[in-house]
């Protein structure tokens, strides 16, 4: 996919684990996983807010586009 | 909603039974006259020398109606044609023949087969969904052997047919009648098949759409 999740990331730079973020923004830790390992088809706004809230960032810190070849 | 899933899943497996023993009545009865030929004729410890065949036949003469029967309404003499008959004759030496009758047998056996294992997919099928098992890989799984087996019975039985009228064909020539395929072939078998593979492929795009709900977070 060309839209590059860079979750972990962010949680490493604030020092969260998987399941502290999971638990803080209200999805399963299964969920927090697929999203992290790029295998999400979508993801709601809510749940991008409610990620920007936790980890006190922008949805360009999450997100990235890389064209593919 | 699951009674009236469950009330049409009867319905159909109702009229699944119905069409097979309908369709292969002509095939049984084949199969059950050489197997009590064959029992009697061990029991007096002879080798049977004749066999029986179903034919369908159609006058094909302006002739007069040659036979005649005693109406049991009012007991009065009726003239009629015959359109089905059963005749007998001395077992064939004829190879053509010999390999003819055990084709028709294995696709009987094959038909059997086939068809047994539609019904017993189809009511897998049924109790996966009683369970709440809608879109899933299984129910792709059940709908496309049930789908299969169906077209697979409609082969076994298209062939059946075909050999069984060649067999006559080869066997009899009755003066002023022309013989007609007596099994009828199945389309609908065919039908139910194709209609029940289109399904697999309607229910593959709803489990493929769960999927990508799923997998939004």
């Amino acid at each position: 996919m060309a839209i590059i999740i860079n979750l972990d990331v962010v949680m490493a730079q604030r020092k969260i684990s998987s399941n502290e973020l999971a638990d803080t923004i209200g999805i399963t830790p299964a969920n927090l996983s697929i999203l992290k390992t790029g295998k999400a088809k979508a993801i709601r706004f809510s749940t991008l807010e409610a990620i920007c809230e936790a980890l006190d960032c922008q949805p360009g810190d999450i997100l990235s586009y890389e064209k593919e070849l | 909603m699951k009674k009236k899933f469950n009330t049409i899943a009867i319905l159909i497996l109702i009229a699944l039974a119905t069409s097979f023993i309908v369709n292969s009545s002509l095939a049984i009865d084949d199969f059950t006259a050489g197997f009590e030929e064959g029992f009697k004729s061990q029991k007096k410890d002879n080798i049977s020398t004749t066999t029986s065949y179903w034919l369908d036949v159609i006058n094909t003469e302006e002739s007069e109606y040659n036979f005649t029967l005693t109406s049991k309404n009012n007991q009065e003499q009726v003239t009629f044609k015959p359109r089905v008959i059963l005749a007998k004759t001395t077992k064939s030496k004829n190879e053509s023949v010999a390999t003819l009758s055990t084709i028709t047998s294995i696709m009987v056996l094959a038909t059997c087969i086939t068809f047994i294992m539609s019904i017993v997919f189809f009511i897998k099928f049924i109790f996966a969904v009683n369970r709440g098992i809608v879109f899933d890989r299984r129910i792709l799984f059940y709908l496309k052997i049930l789908g299969w087996s169906l077209i697979l019975s409609f082969a076994c039985m298209t062939i059946y047919s075909l050999t069984s009228y060649q067999i006559s064909k080869e066997l009899f020539d009755i003066q002023g009648y022309k013989l007609l395929m007596a099994q009828p072939i199945p389309f609908f078998w065919l039908l139910g098949g194709l209609t029940i593979l289109l399904i697999k492929q309607f229910v593959a795009m709803g489990i493929k759409m769960k999927e990508e709900q799923d997998l939004t977070i």
